[in-house]
Formats: structure tokens, sequence, C-alpha cells
């Protein structure tokens, strides 16, 4: 779906500096939920710009759902095949109408007004708020202010979604929401790409991406990468709590077999050991 | 050496027929040197009341005394719109700040920002300078280096610390801090909070609001919940975050330790009650492995 | 949060009431307002304001809420207008200063024009929200982009600026806040203290003004937007039976007004 060989991006070219991203290398396949992890500033939100084509990247190749990202007439094309949802909820209403926000996109590509006056029913009941067609965005908490924005973008059924640290701005319960319609998409089998710097969201990825100063300093599947404190540290996120709790424990010499990830899997370790005594 | 609310209430668009009560009948006295957290959902008046201690609101009903004083009683006397408490030394003595408090830095340098505050106050220069180095360098920056430089130029994060370093400048006895962490990553959180810690434990009295039930549980004394504008709990954070049940009807969070505990104890692990921080959930799990 | 002046939402006659048509009717009104001058046009001025105050029901205190703050100004109207107004008619003389029953006439003309005009601006935006207004400005002025003015792209400014506002004035307050609390005082006595005040409130909203503006053309692209022409054409309803109706009925008592 997604195929990024020896990316190089900087914001300007003639000075000195650093490059944003740097020689990096990216594979998502169909289907997969994919999580980009990394501190502020790390360069991923920088990143996920090269795939829709907001930015070019200077040199590597990338191809995102079969169109390559340099060849700027494509571009109205790629769009339409990879969706983004933003950090601020308040940034990316169009409309003071939910319904008439949810179309902006669809009329985009000019789609009839009576496609689009189904697809606005169908992605509201998608992202669980229905009835809301005729709310104005101003007025609604912030996790129904980005399930409306996931609407507007699954409306016009992409082949990839990208959620730019979509959570990080909500409170628990609008972070739980928007956390549900993503799980829900993830089951349809819908090709994901989460960019967080939240430890605990990485864990429902397929695959795990951890950027470092505009490189990606180690990728592979969320036990390979969690489950290694030292590189998680130096990339400036924390180890979950029960990472920490398995390596404090071996401190103190009491030895769990695997490594968890989760909270089930802690417990499971500890019950497996208090059997074993 | 207190904060006070008395009956306190608040209500936006007074005497309108769309008015709503943000607060309602708000009691609680803070002592000198606690360190308080405040939680609730958007929309429950945590920081309307934060704007009422600060004197940027007025309350509709009731008051608020700090170290003693009532803030509002010219205001109650004689009913006049503008609060003409003596605001400068209300301003000396709390410092707020806001939610994503980078919103607004202004200056040319990051110097001149962190002043900002203290040139309303007849402060020489050289205490002035010395201040501004000392908030800078408590926040983790080398003063020298950042001094000059342009805070737009900064990241998300950097400014955010440059903005509380504008606050923390005034020393300010009692510290309120809205939502601090939000947005931060988990590193420079886990910093903040430490200082947060620190600062408290030189004697700054800290009310902070936060989502996060993890770093509320870890650092947080005495908890403050709100809801729909009253207060529905005032009690040790231990005791609070103890009871699962009523934290899982009130949908506040639930602190990583205080879940891996809970989900230990329906599996029969005889893990107390009141463990709610990481500390206490590592050395409960010891005492049960290492005696069997 | 303040809402005073935007939208309320109803489910009375005006609320209804057909965009397109509210808006011509609204414009006849005012010049109703404009060229009356007679007790009985005011009379039926009044009558009609009471009918539709009735008609949209909403508490009166609401309606006249636009007024409440700017009492002073009416007053301000007046005084000018009584004092430097000439006519014949002499009442009082004294110095320069002479009083016309002309005057007095066109000062009590003029005030019962803005007070009309505010409180149907008021009912107008109580009563639309505020992309229904924009959708019925587009259609009715539709016509002209025959004439290659681009108003598809001129609306489409329009309202995305217009949604900015309540954020914008919300981030104003919080930040207004925050320097009062840091120390800025706007109310003080002295100039230097209020532009440096000023300045710390103006720069940041600024600030963030551009942030906002520049993520949304950021989202707008991402959502495919290339420009206002290229999009899917709106459906322009027609005015409705009723709001003809009702247009007809106005342009008559117009006409009747001008005549009395």
């Amino acid at each position: 779906m997604i195929h990024g060989k020896d990316i190089t991006f900087s914001y300007s070219i003639n000075t000195n500096n650093e490059p944003v991203i740097n020689h990096v290398d990216f594979d998502v396949e169909s289907g997969q939920f994919v999580a980009i992890l990394g501190a502020n500033g790390s360069g991923k939100s920088t990143f996920c710009k090269l795939l829709n084509g907001l930015l070019l990247p200077q040199s590597g190749s990338l191809t995102v759902a079969g169109i390559d990202v340099t060849n700027t007439d494509m571009v109205w094309e790629l769009r339409r095949k990879i969706g983004m949802v933003f950090q601020n909820p308040d940034n990316q209403f169009v409309s003071s109408v939910v319904a008439q926000d949810i179309a902006f996109g669809l009329e985009n590509y000019e789609f009839s007004r009576e496609e689009i006056d189904k697809k606005i029913l169908q992605t509201l009941e998608m992202v669980n708020m229905q009835g809301f067609e005729n709310a104005c965005p101003h007025y609604l908490s912030g996790g129904q202010k980005q399930r409306i924005a996931i609407a507007g973008v699954l409306a016009l059924n992409p082949d990839i979604i990208i959620f730019d640290e979509a959570t990080s701005m909500l409170d628990p319960i609008g972070r739980k929401e928007v956390l549900d319609i993503i799980q829900k998409q993830k089951t349809l089998g819908q090709t994901i790409i989460m960019i967080t710097h939240y430890i605990e969201e990485a864990v429902l990825a397929d695959k795990i991406y951890l950027m470092n100063q505009g490189s990606f300093s180690a990728y592979g599947t969320p036990v390979d990468i969690l489950t290694n404190c030292e590189l998680l540290i130096q990339s400036g996120m924390l180890p979950l709590t029960v990472v920490k709790l398995y390596k404090d424990l071996q401190k103190i010499g009491i030895y769990l077999d695997h490594c968890p990830i989760t909270i089930v899997e802690f417990v499971e370790e500890l019950c497996q050991l208090q059997q074993k005594i | 050496m207190s904060i006070t609310a008395k009956n306190l209430s608040f209500q936006y668009e007074t005497g309108m027929p769309f008015a709503t009560n943000a607060l309602q009948d708000i009691n609680f006295t803070i002592q000198k040197g606690e360190f308080v957290g405040i939680m609730g959902h958007t929309g429950c008046g945590k920081s309307t009341l934060f704007q009422l201690i600060c004197g940027l609101l007025t309350p509709t009903n009731g008051t608020i005394f700090i170290d003693g004083e009532d803030i509002f009683k010219h205001y109650h006397a004689h009913k006049r719109h503008k609060n003409d408490y003596d605001r400068k030394s209300l301003r000396k003595k709390i410092g707020i700040v806001f939610q994503y408090p980078e919103n607004q830095l202004f200056e040319t340098t990051v110097e001149k920002d962190v002043a900002y505050g203290l040139r309303h106050m007849n402060i020489s220069i050289s205490e002035i300078n010395s201040r501004v180095k000392w908030a800078l360098e408590i926040m983790g920056f080398s003063y020298e280096s950042i001094r000059h430089l342009s805070p737009l130029s900064l990241s998300g994060g950097e400014k955010r610390r440059v903005a509380i370093a504008g606050i923390l400048v005034i020393r300010p006895d009692y510290l309120l801090l809205d939502e601090p962490i939000a947005g931060l990553d988990p590193v420079i959180r886990n910093k903040f909070m430490k200082l947060l810690q620190k600062l408290n434990q030189e004697g700054m009295t800290i009310l902070m609001i936060s989502h996060n039930a993890d770093c509320i549980s870890e650092y947080t004394k005495r908890l403050l919940v709100l809801e729909k504008g009253h207060l529905i709990a005032d009690n040790t954070t231990h005791y609070l975050f103890s009871d699962m049940d009523w934290i899982t009807s009130h949908q506040l969070g639930i602190s990583q330790s205080k879940l891996i505990a809970y989900e230990l104890q329906k599996r029969g692990w005889n893990i107390p009650k009141n463990v709610i921080t990481y500390e206490e959930l590592l050395h409960s799990l010891q005492t049960i492995i290492q005696n069997r | 949060m303040p809402f005073t002046g935007k939208y309320i939402h109803g489910n009375s006659l005006i609320h209804k009431f057909d965009v397109q048509g509210k808006i011509i009717v609204f414009i006849i009104l005012i010049f109703m307002t404009i060229f009356t001058n007679s007790f009985i046009g005011y009379m039926l001025l009044f009558t009609i304001l009471g009918m539709i105050i009735a008609l949209s029901k909403f508490h009166l205190k609401l309606i006249f809420s636009s007024i409440r703050h700017i009492w002073k100004f009416f007053i301000v109207i007046f005084v000018l207008n009584i004092l430097f107004f000439d006519g014949d008619t002499i009442l009082f003389q004294w110095k320069f200063i002479q009083l016309t029953k002309e005057g007095i006439h066109h000062g009590i003309t003029i005030i019962f024009n803005v007070f009309i005009i505010l409180i149907l601006g008021n009912i107008f935006t109580l009563t639309t929200e505020l992309t229904e207004m924009m959708n019925g400005l587009e259609a009715l002025l539709m016509p002209l982009s025959y004439l290659k003015i681009p108003i598809e792209q001129a609306v489409l400014i329009l309202t995305i600026s217009f949604q900015f506002i309540p954020t914008l004035l919300q981030e104003g307050d919080t930040i207004r806040k925050a320097q009062t609390a840091r120390g800025a005082d706007f109310e003080s006595k002295y100039l230097h203290k209020k532009i440096m005040a000023t300045g710390s409130l103006f720069i940041p909203v600024f600030i963030a003004a551009f942030k906002r503006a520049d993520d949304l053309s950021i989202a707008m692209e991402a959502r495919g937007f290339r420009d206002a022409k290229h999009r899917t054409k709106k459906r322009y309803s027609k005015i409705s039976i009723t709001g003809k109706i009702t247009i007809v009925a106005f342009l008559l008592l117009f006409i009747i007004e001008i005549y009395i």
C-alpha cells in the first residue's frame, strides 16, 4: 500500500540545517495498522505530510496506493486515496454545520448531491454520531468534533487513513470515543497509520515505527519495540507500566517468563508464576 | 495562610434567559503547602473556579478568602462592577498557568517574555534578571543560550516551559495550573511533575487541574472532583482512587498501577485496596511473592 | 460563554421562514424604516416589529439586549440632531444654540430608525443560522456570476472566516485573562501601560489566527480542495410560495407607506 525508500526532506534546502526527515524507509501493507511513535519535534507530523503530497520529498522514492507522490499531476487523486485527521479539532472545520462539513471533501470530488446526502448519513452512523447532521461543530465536545472530522474522511472511502495525533488534545472520554472508532475501522480492514506519543495507543498496532530526530530508530512488532526500554527512553518515550514492573520485579529477583505489553498479559504471567511456586 | 471558598457560585450570562450555572455552592479550604489535584469532565466548572480564585471573574454568590482576606468584599459591599480588591497584591500571591500557556507568548525574546509579569511590580532590574535566570533554569533551560532567542522559534514543549517560567518568575505563594501536562511528551511530562513536586516541597501551594489519572495519583495528596458545577468529592487522593466503583461510575480515568492492582485483585491476589501508585504496587507485589 | 447576537435554535415561524424570503423581507423593512417619516408610518412599522417579535417567540430581554449597551449613543445622536439641525420653527434660542421643531422631529426619527434597524438585525441573526444565511445570500447573488463575479469563492471564504469567529473570540478572552493575571492592565489610566497590555493581547491573538488559518488550509488541501469552481454545485432552493407572497405583501406595504 505504501512503499518508501531512502526518503529525505528538509524545509529549506540551502541552509546547513539537518534534514527534518533523514534517509527513511517506510512500508505499509494493505489492511495493516501502523503506529509511528515519537516525541514532539521528532519529525513524525512532517513525515505524514509527505504521504499525501502536502510536502514533497527531496530525494528517495515514495509510492502511496500506487501513486508516486512526486507526480504533482496525480496529487488530487492521491488525496482522495489517503485521508488525514489532524490534531486540533477546532482547526479543521470549514462549516458551522456538521453535514456541510462532512460534505466538503465530497464536493471537492464533485459527487452528486444525492450521493453526498446519502454519504453524510452513512458516515455519521459509522462514527456513532447519528442525528448530529444539523449541529454546530463549535458546541460539540472535543471527542465529537474529532469523530465528525473522521466522518468527513471516511465519506471519501479512502484506502488509507492517517491519524496525526488525533487524540492528543482530548480528555479521557473523548480519547476513548475516538480510539473506539479507530479500533472499529481496524476490524473492518481499513489501512491505518496512527501518529502518536501515547505509548498505550501503539500497543494496538500491527507494526510500530519509532521515530527519533527525523529517522526511524527502530521498527517492528509492538513486542519488539515496547519491551526495549533503553530504546524508548532514548526517543523521549517512557516504557509501559507493565514493562517497567516486569523489569523492576527482575531487579528484586522475581522473574516472569515473558515480558508483557498489556495488563491482561501481565496478570496472566503473574498467575502462572504463582502456580509454579 | 489558605485559600477558602465559601458558598461560591458562578453563573454565566446572569439575568438572561439562557443563564447557565457554572459553579454551585462550592466550599473548601486549601492550606498553604498542599498539593491538590482537581478533576472533572470538560465543562464541569474547573477553569471557572481557577478564574474566580484569581479574581478574573466575580462570583454570583459567595466569596473567596485568600490568606483570610475576602477578595470580593468591596464588590459585595457596593455591588460595583469592578472588583476593586488590590489586584497587584493578589497577582503577587497567585500565579495561574492557563491551558496551552504557550499561546500567550508575545515578546521578541524569551528573557523579555519571562520578565513581563515582573515589569508591573516595583522590582529592581538586577532582581528581575536574577529571577528570570532562576525561573528559566528551574524549567530546565540554560539561561545564557535561551535568553536572546525568539519565543516563536522554540518547539511546542519548550514554549510551554518558557510560558510557565513567566508565571514562576513572580514566585507566587499559590500556583494554579490548568492542564499543564496536556500534549507534553512522557519524558518531559515526568520531569515537569517532579519539578512541581520540588516546588511544593519548598513551600509552594499547588492546585493542578488534570485528566491524567497517573500523574494525579502519583503526585497529589488531595483531590477535588467537580461534576456539573458541584463539588462532589474532596478527600485524600488515596481515599478517592481506592474506590474503583466510584471512579468508574464518574468516568474519571484510572491510573495504570491501580488498573493492574484491580485486575490482580479480581484474580484473587491479596493486594490492598488502597494501592494506587507505582511504588505501592511494586512493594505490595514483592511482599506477596516473597512471603510464599 | 456569551451568546448575545448569535443564532439561537428555535422552532418559531421566523426561524422556519424561507431564508431568501427572509433576507428580502428584512431588506424591504429596512427601506421602509429609512423612508418613513410620518406618525402613521411608524405606527405601521412598530406594529410589524411587534408581530415579528411575537412570532419569533423570544424573550423580550434577549431581543433588546443589543440596545442595552448603546443607549448613551442614542442620547448623543438625539442631542446632536436637535442642536445642529436647521429648522424654521424656533422653539428656544440661546446664543448660537437653537432648538427647532424640525430638529426635535428629526432627532426622534433618527433614533426610531436606528432602534428599529438594530432590533430587526438582532432578530434576523438570532433566528438565522450563519451557514443558512450565507446559502441564502449566495442563492440571491448567483445571477451575478453571469457577470463573471466569483460569488462561490467569496461565499466560501466568508463562511470559513465567520465560523472562525467564536473560536478566536474565546481564545482572545483566555489570553486577555492570562495577561491580566501576569499584571497587564487593560484599563490603565496610563497610555504606555495600556499600549503594552494591548500588545500582549493582540500579538498572541494574531499568531493564533495565522496558525489556525495555516492549519485549516492544510486540512482543506488534504481533503482535496482545489478551488471554489471545481466543486459539486449547490442546490439552490427556489423561494417558497409563502416567501413570495410575503415579499409581495411587504412590497405593497412599502408602496402604501411611501404614499401616506
